[in-house]
């Protein structure tokens, strides 16, 4: 049941403000692209011109390279789910799950035989005659997206679906995806603002800021090797360390760390993620970098150590954000080492 | 789940273009229809009051004429439509005070208490105004009320369910703790009354008062029977020109006259409300 | 008493004062024992005899009963037209909630303009033979015309106040589903405004039925509709016409009184079952056994 999606150009305005500009972004067959970005970023704009239900200023929307832009969102054979359930108050649960059958002219019957299938799939069988109201508000998105799947369609696009739920009920919606991912093999375009979340569920990462696409790529290099600093930001990348590149390899306070044989010579800014950061200790053989503790801020199993690295000559003076397991027996004002822990530093040329 | 990823085959087909060119004809069609529902009995109005002679069959009036529209500045004209402001503001005043106090009375009664007093205030919906006028006209004239006031008080009668109504609603959504924090930061109860309460029901009183004041702007059975014809509001005037066989260009005028003072009051109101809100 | 009894007591008393008196004085002269002049005396004659007023009940109850009809299904459609039209939809949305403050009066006049023998739509029409004389008929078909058009934008605005928030994400819901345009008036839509129509429709039912303006400038001299042959009997110099007068204002109060105990019987059914359907805002967590859960993935 999946297609392949993409957007050729895409551009729209509301008026005189620029939503989307020129949006070009393909989603593969079954795979899932995560649309991430702050809210005002255009990113829900992009899912309902993609449904059908915002007809584009410009540009083209693509299933299986065919144009379907001037389709309506009736005839687009695209699943659509909100962060509120949007059931229909008037319609028992099975009826709710059975409405794309019957608008498309299936007996009462057939349709409710083939909701019930779906009901299944999303672990509420039990649950056909209740009426919306009397379901819990994880229950209420179950069925909201069993209905979306029913609808048997050739893409799945979910607006921020879980972001109203508690973090458990979250959890579970992710292992629920995951499973009808294995299941049903959908084209999934997923629009959230939660870092986390896009990672968990998608294949791949579209960062959108202002209506423009900053970097789109799988989920581990988006986050290790971000096309620009505000990505990097909007990844939950807390350090951006400028130096110069030459022989190999990036010079600052953070000291000579190696980086990929592509990189360009000349000033560049390191952005090593905060998990991939360590602190050593005097008697670590590793090389480091010196500084002092400015900041210790614990958060459960993990904390936050910002470290004011001792500038080299002719440098600047750079604070770097450490996550460490644990609380650290560490005090601001304290001297501390920081060292990159085994892997290639990534270089943004200035 | 085998049976679930074969499926049936995939809903909502492409259309013929046919059909899609109908589907975009029809909400025109509708829209059209609806539109001169609308509009349609207001043309004649606006056409007849410059209308100088306009015989049948012509569409459009041959002489045009702002005759109709001179007599609506003249002193009976006037002075009729001074009395119907002051009785529309007079309602205006008493229906919504009245009901604002009801509401918030009733609010703070136990449940019961309420329901029977919600009861009795809405009560004057079901009864048909001619019959409520009729009996009453009896009592209010052996009591001497004079007869300004005693339509007053049966018009005040009539709006009090909807402002009551209004208030209810209100302050079903009305969150009593802006109260709290206002007096938490040093409000006196009086002022937490007139810079809180009152400030935060303001659309609520606006829309209270606009209906109240529609009650007795645009009351015609009420003033005729209790006033027999001697209290002369717009809606009178109107009612013996619409009555009376050419008497178009003038009910035309009149019409427009008791039209557009609450058109204006309406659209007045719809832009202080849009003041207060957050662009969204 | 306690405050919020002192609160209330002005317009409740107000209320039960006109409103009381209101209804014994008409009781007590429709059965003659308050007479304008002269002594009192005890008679049933303004009650049974009963032809006229059968016959006037009958006209207002059809007057009301095929208003109502008319005004429902014409704001329904603009409410619909406007939820599913966009901009267009919208404008006439707030073109037809712009004619609510036009009294009836003026509404009955404007009416009568547009539908006479010669009015503004024969003209329009190029005064064709024929032409249905639509003023002052048996059908009282201009009268109706004048409350459908008035309160039919009156549905409208109650519709759209009650369902505008959820219809608009509802209906895109549904079209993302698969549901035309029609189908998501009829499937998304109406099901939503059953209640609202249901609330409108009782409020314009009672209010035509009480009307006065419309079938008096609009209607024929007879049949009269309960209010305008009471308001004449009122106005009447044969002093005897009073009880008749107020035995007519009497009937049209019980019609009333009944007709909205009827109806709000039935929009508490309907509300009853809309109750039950009606979204909770609870979140728990889900009830489902993990071992359910985690089964699914298998």
């Amino acid at each position: 049941m999946s297609s392949s999606l993409s957007f050729e150009s895409i551009s729209h305005r509301f008026g005189t403000e620029q939503v989307l500009d020129d949006i070009t972004l393909t989603v593969p067959e079954s795979s899932c692209v995560a649309l991430l970005g702050a809210s005002g970023s255009g990113k829900s704009t992009l899912l309902r011109i993609a449904a059908g239900l915002l007809d584009p200023s410009a540009g083209a929307v693509l299933i299986d390279g065919e144009d379907v832009t001037a389709l309506d969102a009736e005839h687009r054979e695209s699943g659509l789910m909100f962060q509120r359930p949007l059931l229909f108050p008037h319609l028992s649960v099975v009826d709710n799950v059975a409405f794309a059958a019957r608008m498309a002219g299936r007996t009462k019957a057939e349709a409710r035989r083939q909701a019930r299938e779906y009901l299944e799939l999303v672990q509420l069988g039990e649950y056909a005659r209740r009426m919306p109201g009397e379901l819990s508000g994880g229950q209420e998105q179950r069925v909201a997206l069993a209905r979306a799947l029913a609808r048997q369609p050739r893409i799945l696009l979910l607006d921020e679906p879980f972001s109203s739920l508690d973090l458990r009920l979250r959890e579970d919606m992710y292992d629920l995806i995951d499973s009808i991912r294995d299941q049903l093999r959908p084209t999934i375009v997923l629009v959230t603002h939660d870092r986390r979340e896009a990672a968990i569920l998608a294949d791949t990462i579209a960062v959108l800021d202002h209506g423009r696409i900053l970097q789109h790529a799988p989920v581990a290099r988006i986050h290790h090797q971000p096309a620009s600093p505000a990505v990097n930001r909007i990844l939950g990348g807390l350090n951006e360390v400028p130096g110069v590149v030459r022989a190999g390899a990036h010079h600052s306070p953070l000291g000579r760390i190696p980086v990929p044989q592509d990189t360009p010579e000349g000033p560049g800014l390191l952005m090593p993620r905060q998990e991939s950061l360590q602190l050593t200790t005097d008697d670590d053989a590793r090389p480091g970098a010196r500084g002092t503790v400015t900041q210790v801020r614990p958060s459960g199993a993990h904390s936050l150590v910002r470290v004011e690295l001792e500038p080299g000559p002719g440098e600047a003076p750079v604070t770097v954000a450490i996550e460490v397991t644990g609380t650290p027996a560490l005090r601001p004002g304290d001297a501390a080492g920081v060292a990159l822990g085994g892997v290639v530093g990534w270089v943004v040329p200035l | 789940m085998s049976a679930l990823a074969s499926g049936p085959a995939r809903m909502g087909s492409r259309r013929p273009r046919a059909a899609l060119s109908l589907r975009r004809v029809l909400p025109v069609v509708l829209g059209t229809a609806l539109l001169i529902w609308v509009l349609l009995p207001l043309v004649p109005v606006a056409l007849w009051s410059v209308a100088g002679e306009w015989r049948a069959p012509a569409v459009l009036p041959e002489a045009w004429s702002s005759q109709a529209l001179t007599t609506l500045v003249s002193p009976e004209v006037l002075q009729a439509g001074l009395r119907s402001a002051a009785l529309g503001l007079g309602v205006a005043v008493t229906g919504t005070v009245l009901g604002a106090l009801a509401a918030f009375g009733l609010r703070q009664l136990p449940r019961t208490q309420a329901r029977i007093l919600g009861f009795i205030l809405l009560a004057p919906l079901a009864i048909p105004p001619f019959a409520l006028v009729m009996g009453a006209n009896v009592l209010l004239l052996s009591a001497r009320v004079p007869t300004f006031a005693a339509v007053l008080i049966v018009l005040t009668v009539t709006a009090l369910p909807y402002t009551a109504y209004m208030f209810h609603v209100a302050l079903a959504s009305y969150d009593w703790r802006f109260e709290e924090v206002a007096r938490t930061l040093g409000a006196s109860p009086t002022r937490v009354l007139l810079s809180v309460r009152m400030a935060l029901l303001a659309p609520a009183i606006a829309r209270a008062g606009f209906l109240a004041f529609l009650v007795g702007w645009s009351d015609y059975i009420t003033t005729v029977l209790i006033g027999g014809g001697q209290l002369r509001t717009l809606p009178m005037l109107l009612g013996s020109a619409a009555s009376t066989t050419g008497g178009e260009q003038l009910t035309a005028a009149l019409s427009l006259a008791m039209i557009a003072p609450p058109v204006i009051l309406l659209i007045l109101l719809a832009r202080w409300g849009q003041r207060g809100r957050s662009p969204q | 008493m306690s405050r919020a009894a002192l609160l209330a007591a002005p317009a409740v008393l107000l209320v039960v004062l006109v409103l009381g008196a209101a209804l014994l004085t008409a009781l007590l002269q429709s059965l003659g024992l308050l007479p304008l002049f002269g002594e009192p005396e005890f008679s049933t004659a303004a009650w049974t005899d009963g032809g006229a007023l059968v016959e006037s009940a009958g006209v207002s109850l059809y007057i009301a009963t095929t208003s109502t009809l008319l005004a429902v299904v014409v704001g329904f459609l603009i409410a619909a037209y406007a939820l599913t039209a966009g901009r267009g939809g919208r404008l006439i949305a707030a073109l037809s909630a712009a004619t609510i403050p036009i009294p009836h009066l003026v509404a009955s006049g404007a009416i009568g303009l547009l539908l006479t023998d010669a009015g503004f739509l024969a003209r329009l029409l190029g005064m064709p033979e024929g032409f249905p004389q639509l003023v002052g008929t048996d059908w009282w078909t201009a009268a109706i015309l004048e409350f459908a058009w008035k309160e039919s934008a009156f549905v409208a605005l109650v519709v759209l106040g009650g369902i505008s928030r959820s219809a608009a994400a509802l209906s895109e819901t549904a079209a993302t589903l698969g549901a035309s345009a029609r189908q998501r008036i009829l499937h998304v839509i109406l099901p939503l405004a059953r209640l609202p129509l249901g609330v409108a429709g009782l409020v314009v039912f009672v209010y035509t039925f009480g009307s006065y303006e419309a079938p008096w400038l609009l209607g024929p001299v007879a049949p009269e509709p309960l209010s305008v042959r009471a308001v004449r009997l009122f106005g009447s110099v044969d002093l005897a016409a009073r009880p008749e007068a107020m035995a007519t204002a009497l009937t049209s109060v019980g019609i009333a009184v009944a007709v909205i105990g009827l109806g709000v019987l039935g929009l508490a059914l309907l509300a009853r079952g809309s109750r039950r359907r009606s979204p909770r805002r609870s979140q728990q967590h889900s009830q489902l056994p993990s071992s359910r859960r985690s089964g699914a993935g298998s």
